[in-house]
């Protein structure tokens, strides 16, 4: 059957389509839209690359020349660190960058595989957390060591690493926590929305 | 493809929400998205199948986020208990009789269940049965029985005697 076979489609068809299309406005608010979002990922892009740029060209090379085994060891940590999270974000992401423009049945699976990705990312995060700090805490601590008399804003060193370490990482437990509920939660609408569209 | 197709997606973001503030970020969104994925379009399906494909996608993530920013009393932790924001525009008796008759339709088609408003909103844009299933990822033969039950749900919903359609109250069960 095409639409148009009867009046009552017929009917709903022309009331349907009287409804007004979007208002001029919403053109110049969708260019700017477009502009930030271009802007954004820009920036996000270029955040990723510096930083990474940052911690292998100028923080790495310097702890290498210092020549102590403990910076040495340290540099290492660090660089391993920066490759295994670029080759976990790589592999992460792979196949989520598919378009929006697959059938709605598809998109359903692709928003799924999006949450377990992102479950996943927050498990590895906490790992990672985890693993940073046990490797770089001892580097710290021997840092520290070859600097008698040390004393950051007049406080003991190594209390003030303590305090560094949990004024880095309580943010980022925050976030994790946060945004692993967040992305269960979807999940969980996920399925109500398959169940609801399989009806 | 604005003017082509600007019409169409409007009308789909009023079929996904009611309220026009958040109606017009949800039709940003949907060309937002089809700017990001028109590059893609390799014309294995019409443009106006992908068009569709990308609106009713934006959709139905505008759905989940609605549903997961709902306050946790009003989620209940379910997407069918989120309830639709009533429209801020000035009643349909204040305009005229084609207006009315479009809100009317409008209240009624949201207030049907996702599959149903999916398929009903698509039809009235004048697809095809196989149009609505590359769509929507559905055999032909499927699309049909959804569309007689979802007609069925409407004509139910437009008849004088329901209250939900014509003040447009209806509970959202999606």
């Amino acid at each position: 059957m095409k639409p148009g076979d009867d009046r009552e489609l017929a009917g709903w068809i022309d009331t349907w389509k009287a409804e007004p299309g979007p208002p001029e406005a919403a053109r110049a608010a969708i260019l700017r839209r477009v502009k930030r979002r271009s802007r954004n990922l820009l920036l996000a892009v270029a955040g990723d690359v510096v930083i990474t740029i940052g911690v292998l060209v100028y923080f790495v090379p310097r702890m290498v020349r210092s020549g102590h085994p403990a910076d040495i060891a340290g540099a290492t940590a660090v660089a391993l660190l920066t490759a295994v999270a670029l080759v976990f974000g790589l592999l992460n992401r792979r196949g989520l960058w598919r378009p929006a423009d697959t059938t709605t049945a598809a998109f359903l699976d692709l928003a799924e595989l999006r949450c377990r990705r992102s479950l996943r990312l927050v498990r590895f995060s906490g790992v990672f957390l985890a693993v940073e700090i046990a490797l770089l805490a001892p580097w710290l601590w021997s840092l520290i060591g070859r600097r008698p008399g040390y004393r950051p804003f007049g406080i003991d060193p190594w209390l003030f690493t303590g305090l560094w370490f949990a004024v880095i990482c309580a943010p980022i437990v925050g976030w994790l926590v946060w945004y692993g509920r967040r992305v269960r939660r979807e999940a969980a609408e996920l399925v109500v929305l398959r169940r609801a569209l399989e009806e | 493809m604005l003017r082509e197709h600007g019409a169409a997606l409007g009308r789909v973001a009023a079929a996904y929400e009611a309220d026009r503030t958040r109606q017009e970020d949800l039709f940003q969104e949907i060309c937002l998205a089809l700017w990001q994925a028109l590059p893609r379009f390799r014309g294995e399906a019409t443009l106006r199948t992908f068009v569709f494909r990308v609106a009713h996608n934006r959709g139905l993530t505008h759905r989940m986020r609605q549903a997961r920013s709902a306050p946790a009393g009003h989620r209940a932790g379910s997407l069918e208990e989120v309830a639709e924001r009533p429209d801020p525009r000035p009643g349909p008796d204040d305009q005229a009789d084609s207006a009315r008759r479009r809100e009317r339709l409008l209240s009624a088609l949201r207030a049907l269940p996702l599959p149903a408003r999916q398929v009903l909103t698509l039809t009235l844009e004048g697809l095809s049965q196989a149009e609505i299933g590359e769509v929507l990822g559905l055999t032909e033969n499927h699309v049909a029985v959804r569309l007689v039950r979802a007609r069925r749900m409407l004509r139910d919903r437009l008849a004088p005697d329901s209250g939900g359609a014509a003040t447009g109250a209806g509970e959202d069960r999606r």
